[in-house]
């Protein structure tokens, strides 16, 4: 059986570190990367010491229900905050506040052009504290942890590397646009995770295999999409062989290109998730999810769609505009201004995308359309040079002129080409041509 | 009181979470012990619980949140954060070397 022969079954698990000021359960600074020295924001409760009393920080909460909403999400109204025991250096506590059966939000979905991913839980953690592995000992910084940490798990809907791709780029552009989250992939500030399974192509949909490959800690779009890529050709290979492949953690190695067996799961994990005792439910009112809601920024699919409509531009073209927010913006003022003066805005677009004007989203956009403005004015001359002009030109060209007067007309796109570079200036287009036609026809 | 079974095996699966070490002969005895103490919290389910929501907490408190404020007044310093470690460098906890991956 040929790799062909199998369907990719791909779920996506996406951490991301929400910006705020202050870390998750505590009043330190949520600061971990520009700290500049490990270990100077902790405290009791962010260190795990006997007696440290967690308590939540608010904003957190909403933007992950915010997140949420952006996602099409439904919002638990009770939710609450569990504790998941493991033993590991990077959690004193030996357990990680998390959430478990009660997630602030559940049963979303983000749109690809491959199709809909949907979307089955977001959920409100801690991040650990960063380890720096060395030859013969572990350090560790407790500056990260203790920061709010949202993760974002799928369904196993993602078909094919580029689709998962996609779907990550676009939901760090959305978090991004939430302004809730810097995701900052190469610091660690968004990490993803990817479940990757095979099935035959003739098994029915919704079909999961019995085995699931999870390869951790990516931090980059590619890398995850060349891991995947790998992932179904191992797999394929072993299935092909009558072999299932074993249900593991693998890691992928950005030199070589492949992923390599990291931990093997013999039996399911056993994180004994009970309710924190130290920190008490969670409740809303359906009026503050509604005004959360209210408050939701435009998202980058909606932007596009507008300025498709309301300047007349193709939805690619405007996909192009609002890859990040302050571009969207720009790109706005400069359309509006551009309507105001009567400026084509395919053109004006073009032109900027093609770098024919120099730009930078800090500018005001009223130099630019100055800028394009200069660039597309007419020099003055008078109609009787460029009579003269094109007397002089036909005159050089008695051949070309004989096929127009044979019925040739196709040439008069050359000689029109030819007019303006013998006029040498920016003159109206449609003057040079009223002036050969009266030429061509006498 | 229903008599529980535990067995070894399930000694020594706890003792692994636990990260505590235990020999044959101790994994022997505490089975015994933990199938007497399971018997114990058994009869909680002779309590009729038909007519009572499921209780994640009992402190009646909900909503107990911060606003998203910098107190640097509540920090350690570096120093007095690394004071209990029993060792560390350049201002790092410093641990045996761990393998496995990080979880989370």
């Amino acid at each position: 059986m040929s790799g062909n022969n199998y369907q990719l079954v791909c779920g996506l698990e996406i951490h991301s570190e929400l910006k705020t000021k202050s870390k998750m359960f505590c009043a330190c600074k949520n600061d971990p990367f520009a700290a500049g020295k490990p270990n100077i924001h902790t405290c009791p409760v962010c260190l795990g010491m006997p007696g440290g009393l967690p308590l939540a920080n608010k904003k957190a909460i909403e933007w992950t229900i915010k997140i949420g909403l952006a996602l099409n999400c439904q919002i638990n109204l009770f939710s609450k905050f569990d504790r998941k025991n493991y033993f590991y250096p990077d959690l004193p506590k030996g357990y990680q506040i998390s959430q478990h059966d009660i997630p602030f939000c559940h049963d979303g979905f983000l749109d690809t052009s491959q199709g809909r991913v949907r979307i089955q839980r977001i959920h409100l953690e801690e991040d650990t504290a960063k380890l720096i592995h060395q030859n013969n000992y572990t350090l560790i910084d407790f500056n990260r942890s203790g920061v709010p940490l949202v993760e974002i798990v799928t369904e196993t809907d993602i078909k094919n590397a580029q689709q998962a791709k996609e779907y990550a780029q676009k939901l760090r552009q959305i978090l991004r646009y939430l302004d809730v989250a810097d995701c900052d992939m190469e610091k660690g500030g968004m990490r993803l995770e990817a479940n990757i399974s095979l099935k035959k192509k003739t098994d029915p949909d919704g079909f999961l295999p019995n085995y699931k490959v999870e390869c951790k800690n990516i931090n980059s779009f590619r890398f995850m999409e060349m891991a995947i890529n790998y992932e179904m050709e191992r797999q394929a290979k072993l299935l092909d062989q009558g072999q299932t492949p074993k249900q593991e953690t693998r890691g992928f190695s950005a030199e070589s290109g492949k992923t390599f067996s990291q931990r093997a799961k013999e039996e399911a994990e056993d994180y004994r998730y009970f309710p924190d005792p130290d920190l008490p439910p969670i409740e809303f009112e359906p009026a503050e999810i509604a005004q959360i809601k209210q408050e939701l920024v435009e998202l980058p699919d909606q932007y596009a769609a507008r300025l498709s409509e309301e300047h007349q531009l193709s939805l690619d073209l405007a996909q192009r505009l609002v890859k990040n927010k302050k571009r969207a913006e720009f790109f706005e003022q400069l359309l509006i201004l551009a309507k105001r003066e009567k400026i084509e805005s395919k053109k004006i677009i073009n032109t900027l995308l093609n770098k024919k004007i120099d730009y930078h989203l800090s500018d005001d956009p009223k130099n630019t359309i100055e800028e394009y403005k200069k660039l597309n004015e007419l020099e003055e001359m008078s109609p009787e040079i460029i009579t003269e002009l094109i007397k002089e030109l036909l005159q050089e060209n008695q051949d070309v002129v004989e096929k127009y007067q044979s019925g040739k007309t196709e040439v008069l796109a050359f000689l029109i080409g030819q007019s303006m570079k013998k006029i040498a200036k920016k003159v109206d287009v449609n003057l040079v041509k009223k002036v050969l036609l009266d030429q061509l026809n006498n | 009181m229903s008599k529980k079974q535990v067995d070894q095996n399930q000694i020594k699966d706890i003792a692994k979470l636990a990260h505590i070490p235990i020999s044959d002969i101790e994994s022997q005895q505490l089975a015994k012990d933990f199938a007497k103490t399971l018997a114990v919290v058994d009869q909680l389910k002779t309590a009729d619980v038909s007519r009572i929501d499921s209780t994640h907490q009992v402190t009646a408190f909900k909503n107990v949140t911060r606003e998203d404020k910098v107190d640097e007044s509540l920090s350690f310093t570096q120093a007095e954060a690394l004071a209990n470690a029993p060792q560390q460098k350049d201002g790092f906890f410093l641990v045996p070397k761990v393998l496995t991956t990080e979880d989370n």
